[in-house]
């Protein structure tokens, strides 16, 4: 079957001169890629809706400071990048000097290891059950990456980019992915390790 | 030995990023190194898992909540809020008082700054925030700030950015002291987006993805606004009692339904025309109900239909305050449930007017039921019927005459039961129990004490005086199957 699906080109340009309806046409193509970028980035389901749609507001407002140049997509995922970059910043930020904020501290916070943090991200019990032991591991090592690195694996290995498309959102060059890949993969399997073994003696 | 490639080498000949020579290094080297076979093992396991990753969907109201966002950041409505001026205030005037300045200033200055702050403590107080008057059922909360959905407590404040969601058969209600009442109940998902109080106004901003909201307002709400906004149009509201409804199935129709009083319907016509030019406006008066599709125009105002009265009738519940709850429902049904015999439910509300002896009866009475003990049942209705003529209170008279005729039929005195409903009919002739207590009388004559023709007598005048009740139905249906 052959279906017509006008190029993001023609959208963007359509949506730059104030047609809501195609923007609205690249906001069903993209918003759940960028979802899930996001979550992938923060672990955090509900705050990654949030960022979503925040990512998208902020499409919208600036869609005239685009240069079609570059590619839509491209453009999208930097703004989802550096909604999720600051977000992280931001909760780390919470973490390190607030600890006592909103009186969730319990005493026991400290010694929470990072999987019990994940099953915090406001995901409903079937979602839980569904993602599988291995995922939430892989998750909970991914939230321990540093950032850049973070974003290179995401980019590359879940989404699926090319390392020259992966170099055009991060805005570096196309081998500094391939570098930071690498790394990575080399912190995740430590850290995955780590995980097994620590499980294991439990 | 050290391997003489690294790790980075390998991860980029697992991508295929080397050709010609190097590529050929690689794979002559790899056979004999165990060490570099497990690392590119390593690399395709994980490259493979996280390729695996099952990709999560957005929630549901997933898109209203985006487009509500849109709008509000378009029309500027992330305008700072009260606290948010303070503190702004309080940072500029921290970087004032950087620079030298006599001394007169800065005390001018402190004073300005405690005059501010008193003030401000008082404005809190004369608020008229909304609070959450009364929860049942599976209703959650949502705080941006929390970042998750939590359970609702009564008595607490609401907030803008607030997201309520109620799961069908629950019922949310939201008190703004004696300005307005709000419900929410059974499958709906509602955000506050709007929510400025003033001396004496409070302007609330209610956002409807799907499901019921009803809005009873009172004198008092005077000088302040209310504004719904539902996937296909707005309403703004003056003091009235009204209802809408969001039906996702029917491509996210609005249903809005007046009560009392009159309501302005907003819908966008044209998404991309000019301001002006993209509205269409109806005014709904009491008694009529218009419905909106998402871009279009609203229909023209009509009169409810009976099914539609009954549905408003809720309204009327949410106006007043019940100490205490007569668990029988608003479907026809009802008068079966009443006569099984029906529970009540006394809710947590302060301040708490039913006195401790008729709690404690009530208690007995229920007990009693569940155990089938006839002989307490009968010294403890009559007891409570001396103890309501005691201590007699409009806020909850109705409920505990419905509750002892109830029972009374229960235990098979149906001379009191009678009595007891006729009583509900004569003192209370308004209450939403009304033409339930007619419709019970006239079930006791035709099916407990086969009296044919009392029981046409009653079921007629049920239909003469409450023609538009839920009971009016079943009276419909008994009269012709007496016939």
């Amino acid at each position: 079957m052959i279906e017509f699906m006008p190029s993001d080109d023609i959208l963007v340009e359509r949506a730059k001169a104030g047609e809501r309806a195609a923007f609205d046409e690249l906001y069903q193509k993209y918003k759940r890629p960028i979802l899930n970028y996001i979550y992938r980035f923060i672990g955090k389901r509900a705050q990654a809706e949030e960022l979503t749609q925040e990512a998208f507001v902020r499409a919208y407002i600036n869609m005239h400071k685009f240069e079609p140049k570059a590619k839509f997509s491209s453009w999208l995922y930097r703004i989802a990048a550096n909604l999720s970059k600051n977000f992280l910043r931001h909760a780390q930020y919470e973490k390190r000097f607030l600890p006592f904020k909103q009186g969730s501290y319990d005493g026991e916070d400290e010694n929470r290891g990072f999987i019990e943090n994940i099953e915090d991200s406001a995901r409903k019990p079937d979602e839980i059950a569904q993602a599988s032991e291995a995922e939430r591991f892989l998750q909970a090592a991914m939230d321990k990456l540093p950032v850049h690195l973070k974003e290179a694996l995401i980019l590359c290995d879940i989404k699926g980019a090319s390392y020259e498309e992966a170099a055009k959102i991060m805005r570096c060059r196309p081998m500094t992915v391939g570098s930071r890949i690498s790394r990575a993969r080399q912190k995740l399997a430590v850290l995955l390790g780590h995980l097994k073994n620590g499980e294991a003696s439990k | 030995m050290r391997c003489k490639f690294n790790f980075t080498e390998i991860s980029l000949y697992a991508d295929g990023q080397y050709s010609g020579r190097k590529r050929q290094e690689i794979e002559d080297h790899l056979p004999g190194c165990s060490e570099c076979k497990e690392r590119l093992e390593k690399i395709g396991l994980l490259r493979d898992s996280l390729h695996n990753l099952a990709p999560i969907e957005e929630s549901e109201g997933f898109d209203f909540e985006f487009n509500r966002r849109l709008k509000d950041r378009l029309e500027g409505h992330g305008a700072p809020t009260w606290d948010a001026g303070i503190a702004a205030a309080f940072a500029r005037l921290r970087e004032a008082v950087v620079y030298p300045v006599p001394a007169a200033v800065k005390v001018a200055v402190s004073f300005i700054l405690v005059v501010a702050v008193v003030a401000g403590l008082q404005t809190k107080s004369l608020q008229k925030i909304p609070t959450v008057e009364f929860v049942a059922g599976d209703v959650k909360i949502y705080r941006p700030a929390d970042g998750r959905w939590t359970t609702p407590r009564v008595n607490m404040r609401l907030k803008a950015g607030d997201k309520i969601r109620s799961q069908e058969g629950a019922i949310f209600n939201i008190a703004s002291n004696g300005r307005y009442k709000a419900r929410i109940k059974d499958d709906s998902l509602i955000v506050i987006s709007k929510l400025d109080s003033g001396w004496n106004n409070i302007d609330t901003g209610f956002s409807l993805s799907h499901g019921d909201l009803m809005v009873n307002t009172t004198e008092k709400f005077k000088g302040s606004s209310m504004e719904i906004r539902t996937p296909s149009c707005e309403a703004e509201v003056v003091g009235t009692a009204f209802m809408v409804r969001v039906e996702p199935e029917l491509k996210n129709m609005t249903w809005l339904g007046v009560l009392h009083g009159k309501v302005e319907v907003i819908s966008e016509v044209h998404p991309l025309k000019e301001k002006d030019e993209k509205r269409a406006v109806v005014y709904v008066s009491s008694g009529q109900k218009t419905t909106v599709k998402p871009y279009s125009y609203p229909t023209l105002p009509e009169l409810f239909s009976e099914k539609e009265w009954r549905m408003m009738q809720e309204l009327y519940q949410l106006s007043q305050k019940r100490q205490i709850l007569l668990l029988v429902g608003t479907e026809p049904d009802r008068i079966d449930r009443l006569l099984k015999p029906a529970p009540v439910y006394i809710p947590d509300m302060r301040p708490r007017t039913v006195p401790a002896s008729i709690q404690r009866t009530i208690a007995t009475i229920v007990k009693a039921t569940d155990q089938k003990d006839y002989n307490t049942l009968d010294k403890s209705i009559k007891s409570l019927e001396q103890l309501l003529e005691k201590h007699p209170n409009p806020s909850y008279d109705v409920e505990i005459l419905m509750f002892m005729g109830s029972h009374y039929h229960y235990i098979k005195d149906y001379d009191n039961a009678i009595r007891v409903f006729r009583q509900v009919i004569r003192k209370y002739p308004d209450s939403e129990y009304a033409s339930l207590a007619q419709c019970a009388m006239a079930t006791i004559y035709q099916n407990d004490l086969k009296d044919t023709n009392m029981a046409k007598r009653a079921y007629t005048l049920l239909l003469k005086a409450y023609p538009n009740s839920v009971d009016a139905v079943r009276a419909r249906e008994a009269l012709t199957s007496i016939r």
